[in-house]
């Protein structure tokens, strides 16, 4: 008689690339990594991959930025521009 | 720099004035500021960044934003609220269930 149990063979569940990570509004690096490098403003879910949590945490954290003066609004910091891609876009 | 050292005293004095307890007090560099910023009647492009732990009751808040506000030394105050650092729960993305996408709202 087959024994009813959980799939044995199923995979773990899937991260996205900030799953575990603490994210903080005064890491300007890694929020400037959601940002668009020519008019600054923040990617949405489709692009960054993020799940719903972090993406909610990030572009939160991007905005308390702007306001305190940590990162710049229009545009992207140009020390961070060679940061690796995390987003699947496309220019 | 002892401009900044006295504002930065100014500043804890009047915490401690009020009842506030200083926890620490971080200095997050002197960087040029991400966008020219006026404010008392200057243009500023070179700022101090400085993080004052503390603990303090809400009625602070207003009196004190407003202090700052006065002083000349200070170009934008924020009171942030200290983010707990809560259990890493972070499970991975679940896939919604069809049913979850049929009863779905769009909040």
């Amino acid at each position: 008689q087959p024994v009813q149990m959980e799939n044995p063979y199923k995979d773990p569940p899937k991260r996205c690339v900030l799953c575990g990570i603490n994210v903080d509004y005064k890491n300007v690096q890694l929020l400037s990594q959601f940002v668009s490098p020519y008019t600054g403003s923040i990617y949405g879910r489709h692009i960054t991959g993020l799940c719903n949590k972090k993406q909610k945490e990030i572009s939160k954290a991007i905005k308390r930025a702007h306001v305190v003066g940590f990162m710049p609004v229009m545009f992207k910091n140009p020390q961070f521009l060679t940061d690796p891609n995390l987003c699947n876009i496309k220019y | 720099k002892p401009e900044t050292a006295a504002a930065l005293k100014r500043t804890v004095e009047a915490l401690m004035e009020r009842g506030a307890i200083v926890r620490n007090l971080e200095n997050l560099g002197e960087r040029s500021l991400p966008y020219k910023i006026s404010k008392h009647k200057e243009r500023h492009k070179r700022g101090g960044y400085f993080l004052i732990d503390v603990e303090a009751p809400p009625s602070i808040v207003s009196p004190m934003m407003d202090h700052l506000g006065r002083d000349i030394d200070v170009i934008r105050r924020a009171f942030i609220k200290r983010p707990v650092a809560k259990a890493e729960e972070c499970g991975g993305i679940i896939p919604a269930s069809p049913e979850d996408k049929l009863t779905a709202r769009k909040n």
